[in-house]
């Protein structure tokens, strides 16, 4: 079951979206596009109209609010941070309880600041879970993260929130996030411009601004129809769509071509292979792709 | 080197001079004593009362009317001493409106303790609260925000969250203001000659005795008024845990 969200802001940034929120979904905004403001809006730490809870004090929500650096209150120990929001004799046992469920109970006698990112980022959701919220909110939970830190962060917030059945909106500016998310919302312009179970969203963008959302580098018209692909997607080949190269440039072990509107990562290629003002032909595997809906 | 040394002078002055052999406090002294110490410790607690709130606002929330706030914040604060107790004399005297209303009720506001705890106040009130108001912006944001959103109304965040994090800060700024409220002079003279605190009484005994024969007087003055901001000013800069 879902929530919908139908929110308008218009400090920090002008925003009119209308979206749902089923399990874990991924709200994936390029950077300044108001994704932290939409979160801290349905938090209610930023004035906005709308539904659910837009009439309610921050207090009253029934959301849990993760920030990207996890905000662990400094002068707690985790257990301190986890018991935060409990009241009553028992809210140390309780938290205890807690991290124990979420595998965390070694960390509790820990002051919060000696924490790494990762186990800081968990006790948060711990601490965001003892409320029993409704409703997640997980501002770029794993920026501060190293990819593989990311990775288990993120599999294990999927598999603590679906244990727990709480849904939860992480924003983020990251496709491979966006990725492992179960429904995904696409944020641009002040507006959500596609929603959908992740899997449709990334086969079908329906325009060129989802389509570069979801790190396709690539939109064209090939074949009486509007395709986007991936630079790492496009081969080169003998024969093909035929461009002349504006650019040309070496990125890390790629050879980064530009020309006829494309996008061309050559991987394991010398940027000696290629020159500027030289044609070649671009191969686009089917499979690769991917529908553009205009 | 030689800004150390020159720095240090009054403190040597201190240790080598004065006639310590006839070491003795008068009733007067003693009296001065406590009138400083009871005065200053009202004040304390007031300007933490009152004060803190006021930084934090200040702190807080940006703007032209907070901008008007703190104007009103620091020009006692740049006033000279001696300009505020004219000044103060002028609105809290007995023959002046507050002053003549407080009377009424039993507080004289003129050569009284009530009188020396209000110098107090102006002295140090506007210094705590510029300190208090850095203390407490240096706290982020974030961590009252999330405060918010685990179920604290904005007093309990205050002192759940806030107030533990920029305790340091606060205690020394309750600290500076301690000095201040303990040294003013400028102040006292005018509206609370009587009963003399500490300062006024060194005052009146370096003209009847001499300047060597205070120092017993001075040196339990400095006793009083230093050693907490300097404890907290080094604890602050991390030399001492």
């Amino acid at each position: 079951m879902g929530i919908s969200v139908r929110y308008q802001l218009r400090q920090p940034i002008a925003l009119d979206v209308a979206f749902e929120v089923r399990g874990f979904t991924a709200l994936l905004g390029r950077s300044g596009a108001g994704k932290t403001s939409l979160l801290k809006a349905l938090a209610g730490l930023l004035p906005a109209k709308g539904s659910p809870w837009a009439q309610l004090p921050p207090e009253r929500r029934p959301v849990g609010y993760l920030p990207q650096a996890a905000a662990l209150f400094p002068h707690l120990t985790a257990l301190g941070n986890v018991a935060y929001p409990l009241r009553g004799a028992d809210r140390l046992a309780t938290a205890q309880v807690l991290l124990d469920g979420l595998g965390l109970g070694a960390l509790a006698g820990r002051p919060a600041p000696s924490l790494s990112g990762g186990e800081a980022q968990r006790v948060a959701l711990a601490r965001a879970l003892a409320r029993a919220p409704e409703l997640l909110l997980l501002d770029e939970p794993s920026a501060a993260l190293d990819a593989v830190s990311r990775d288990e962060m993120l599999a294990w917030l999927m598999e603590m929130t679906q244990l727990r059945g709480v849904p939860a909106l992480v924003a983020t500016h990251d496709p491979a996030i966006a990725r492992r998310a179960e429904w995904l919302v696409l944020l641009a312009e002040g507006r959500v411009i596609q929603e959908g179970k992740c899997r449709d969203v990334f086969e079908q963008p329906v325009n060129e601004a989802a389509a570069r959302l979801l790190g396709y580098e690539n939109v064209f018209w090939h074949e009486g129809r509007c395709c986007a692909i991936r630079a790492g997607d496009v081969e080169v080949a003998a024969e093909g769509m035929a461009i002349t190269l504006r650019a040309v440039r070496q990125m890390g072990l790629d050879v980064r071509l530009e020309g006829g509107g494309l996008v061309v990562d050559v991987r394991g290629s010398k940027i000696e292979d290629f020159c500027c003002g030289e044609t070649v032909f671009l191969n686009f595997p089917e499979e690769k792709l991917k529908n553009v809906l205009f | 080197m030689l800004v150390l040394v020159f720095l240090s002078v009054p403190l040597l002055g201190l240790v080598m001079g004065g006639e310590w052999r006839a070491a003795d406090l008068s009733g007067d002294d003693v009296a001065a004593i406590g009138t400083s110490l009871a005065g200053g410790a009202v004040a304390l607690v007031l300007i933490a009362l009152l004060g803190t709130p006021v930084a934090f606002y200040l702190a807080r929330v940006p703007g032209r009317v907070s901008a008007v706030a703190e104007a009103l914040v620091l020009i006692p604060m740049l006033m000279p001493t001696l300009a505020i107790g004219i000044l103060l004399a002028s609105s809290y005297g007995p023959a002046a409106p507050i002053g003549a209303a407080f009377a009424q009720v039993g507080v004289v506001l003129t050569n009284s303790r009530a009188a020396f705890v209000l110098a107090a106040l102006y002295a140090a009130m506007p210094t705590y609260i510029i300190a208090a108001k850095a203390a407490l912006g240096e706290v982020p944001l974030v961590f009252e925000q999330v405060a918010r959103t685990l179920g604290d109304s904005p007093s309990r965040v205050f002192f759940r969250v806030t107030l533990p994090l920029a305790q340091r800060g606060l205690a020394a700024a309750l600290a500076l203001s301690w000095v201040r409220a303990m040294g003013e002079f400028g102040i006292v003279l005018i509206i609370a000659y009587f009963p003399a605190g500490m300062p006024v009484r060194l005052w009146i005994d370096v003209q009847d005795l001499g300047v060597a024969a205070v120092f017993p007087l001075l040196a339990l003055f400095l006793a009083v008024a230093l050693p907490l901001p300097l404890w907290l000013g080094l604890r602050k800069r991390g030399a001492l845990a």
